[in-house]
């Protein structure tokens, strides 16, 4: 006998007995002198509707679970087109004793357990497809280390790879982006994948499209090469240095927070015991583009310690070099380990003050050493936050001739 | 960071506040028909229908809105009123939908990068720190429809036994009172007995159908979570130690005083592995590893 049901059937007779009894108590009260008032007759009459279209109710309710039973429903991966390759014990029908049941729902009803070791996460609440790049600000938000030298962007010119500082105005290049899907579930069908341009430096506000689709990106299991999405780019004939920003939207993603990848990159060559130095503009995208900037201008009025302040820009060098290892090899603790900077590096000024809407002149000095080998190459990313809250960066690739 | 900007939580005062002037309005209300403060059956009027009428207010400003959707959130990025946080799963649990006032919720707490306390504002921008106890975490939720229609179960039930407390307190006191004239010189305390013990039979009933109510509305609310796609009753187990990325709507708990994930919209569930979960997250959340799922062959 199923424990609901057991549950169901006492509550509903209750109900109709407690209708019954006010009947029956009206109909003693009726016989008396004066009757009672109208509304208790009134009430009385609620009752028993009331009474009626619970019990309609709960028979419904169990006619529909005997339904449910009955009737082999679509999967969800069927009615979404998004097949979960490779995981055959999550395809078709389950076995009947892991489905839905009343059962079940009992268990869930009455179990008291509270803070248990391990729980049930409704599946429409993980099995979604994940579209993502790889996004230093993701990464960044994780407290890991990361490079703007983007491992899914890539730009040629005549098949031959090439950063995008020095890119030559009014040439035509070619631009791969690499996009994946950390979802093992479902495949990201219609991903909207935009490219935009934005001037070279950290915290930019002001982009411009150079190119959208909207693409299908396969489950990651099994584990499959990345989708690429490549398209043909003519710089703009003003000379000028530049960043990629690739930005991916979906209506089911699983995790929104890693579809912003940037690709950042100067590449330069130098001589043993040179000092190094470049300059670029930093803005304040995060101040700009959010309403608690407002807020928290407000309220550093009132108090200093209410919130992160998020004009205070901190600019930090390093070193880190993200590994080149396929994704089936890779292991996340040596993906992410810091270093410091290779050679004597600042960055200036940092921490500082830029408000939304402003651009500040940063200074990057290296010093590379006197005893550097010909050949040698050192990066070094320019890491910024504002109130701690990731702002971009660049990375600075210098090759010792 | 100071707790002390924390607003107060106040949602639970002010439902009391709702009960108590549901219960002497609807009470009063009622008690009007009864013939009287000598008459039994204003008594029976009085609690039955003022108890329906303190579980009506009480219910309805719960209904109303105990979590506030904050647009903006602080720590992360927001998009579209929602927020991405990650971090060790730390706690899995649902609370107690048998309690009374139970929800039936899912809750998930996560420790985030270092397990630091979050600067998670309550008002969505100051930078109250949020605990509940140590060690620190936010707390997400999945919303289960027992609560809600444990609530609306909690009113129909106190309606529904209001009237026959009602109509029970009445008849019982109306039987004492007649009997009342025998009693002499003790005719005052015997209508006075008559007034509590018909007050106490309605407030009983109603009481007992309230909780009756709560616990149909209950059941009824526990089939609504599992109907729909029976597919979608597949469980992950997502195990303490889990790491995982949760999206969902920014809210501030009224009732707690401190700002939560409500409702997870989606989750990404990984298994550890014994690691630390930033590097873990971060690397399968960029596709730069394959990670283990719950279920799924790698």
């Amino acid at each position: 006998m199923n424990p609901f049901r057991l549950l169901l059937v006492p509550l509903s007779a209750a109900w109709l007995m407690m209708a019954a009894l006010a009947i029956l108590l009206a109909g003693a009260l009726a016989g008396a002198a004066d009757g009672p008032p109208e509304v208790v007759r009134a009430l009385v009459a609620l009752a028993v509707v009331l009474g009626v279209l619970l019990l309609l109710l709960c028979l419904l309710l169990c006619l529909a679970r005997a339904w449910d039973r009955l009737k082999d429903r679509p999967r969800r991966e069927d009615l979404r087109g998004g097949d979960p390759a490779g995981s055959a014990d999550l395809r078709g029908r389950l076995p009947r004793d892991e489905r839905f049941s009343l059962d079940r729902l009992c268990e869930a009803l009455l179990t008291r357990k509270r803070y248990g070791r391990c729980g049930e996460v409704p599946v429409p609440v993980t099995r979604l497809p994940d579209p993502c790049i790889y996004s230093q600000f993701f990464l960044m938000d994780q407290g890991l280390s990361v490079t703007w030298d983007n491992p899914d962007v890539s730009v040629f010119l005549a098949g031959v790879e090439q950063d995008t500082y020095h890119l030559q105005p009014a040439t035509t290049y070619d631009v791969v982006v690499s996009l994946k899907n950390a979802s093992p579930y479902f495949d990201a069908l219609g991903t909207q994948v935009t490219v935009n341009l934005l001037t070279f430096g950290i915290g930019q506000v002001t982009s411009s499209p150079l190119s959208s689709t909207v693409i299908d990106i396969p489950a990651s299991t099994p584990p499959g090469p990345p989708v690429p999405f490549g398209f043909q780019w003519t710089s703009p004939a003003t000379p000028g240095h530049y960043c990629l920003q690739v930005l991916l939207a979906h209506a089911d993603d699983v995790n929104p927070a890693n579809n912003e990848g940037w690709n950042n990159t100067n590449v330069e060559a130098v001589q043993a015991g040179q000092k190094y130095v470049l300059e670029f503009p930093v803005g304040n995208a995060v101040a700009a583009r959010t309403q608690e900037a407002k807020r928290a201008a407000r309220l550093a009025a009132k108090a200093d310690d209410r919130g992160p302040d998020l004009q205070e820009v901190a600019l930090v060098v390093d070193s880190y070099e993200l590994p080149r290892i396929p994704a089936a090899e890779a292991d996340p603790d040596l993906l992410f380990i810091p270093a410091e900077a290779a050679w004597p590096a600042r960055v200036t000024p940092s921490p500082t003050r830029i408000g939304g809407g402003q651009t500040t002149e940063a200074r990057l000095e290296i010093e590379v050493p006197a005893a550097a080998a010909a050949g040698t190459r050192q990066r070094f990313n320019v890491n910024a936050t504002a109130g701690g809250r990731p702002l971009g960066g660049i990375t600075v690739t210098l090759e010792v001739q | 960071m100071s707790k002390e900007t924390c607003e107060l939580p106040w949602y639970q005062s002010f439902s009391a506040g709702c009960a108590l002037a549901g219960g002497v309005s609807i009470g009063a209300a009622a008690a009007a028909f009864g013939g009287g403060l000598s008459n039994p059956a204003t008594w029976a009027l009085l609690g039955s229908w003022g108890l329906a009428g303190a579980v009506i207010g009480y219910c309805s400003c719960r209904l109303a809105g105990r979590l506030r959707k904050v647009l903006v959130s602080p720590p992360f990025d927001a998009k579209s009123g929602q927020t991405t946080v990650c971090g060790e799963l730390i706690a899995i649990g649902r609370s107690d939908p048998l309690k009374p006032f139970g929800d039936g919720d899912w809750l998930y707490n996560v420790a985030t990068r270092d397990r630091t306390v979050l600067e998670v504002a309550f008002d969505g921008s100051t930078a109250c720190v949020r605990t509940e106890a140590p060690p620190d975490f936010l707390h997400c939720e999945i919303t289960s429809a027992i609560g809600t229609a444990g609530c609306i179960g909690q009113m129909v039930g106190a309606v529904v036994g209001a009237v026959a407390g009602s109509a029970a307190g009445v008849a019982v006191g109306v039987a004492i009172a007649a009997g009342c004239a025998a009693a002499g010189i003790f005719w005052l305390l015997c209508v006075i007995v008559a007034a509590i013990v018909a007050l106490i039979v309605a407030a009983v009933i109603t009481a007992v159908a309230t909780e009756i109510g709560e616990y149909v509305g209950k059941a009824i609310g526990a089939a609504i979570d599992a109907a729909g796609d029976p597919t979608d009753i597949i469980p992950d187990v997502a195990e303490v130690g889990s790491c995982v990325c949760l999206t969902g709507d920014w809210v501030t708990d009224r009732d707690h005083g401190w700002n939560e994930i409500h409702d997870i919209r989606s989750a990404m569930i990984l298994d550890s592995g014994g690691r630390i979960c930033g590097g873990v997250i971060g690397a399968a959340a960029t596709g730069l590893t394959v990670p283990e799922r719950p279920g799924v062959p790698k």
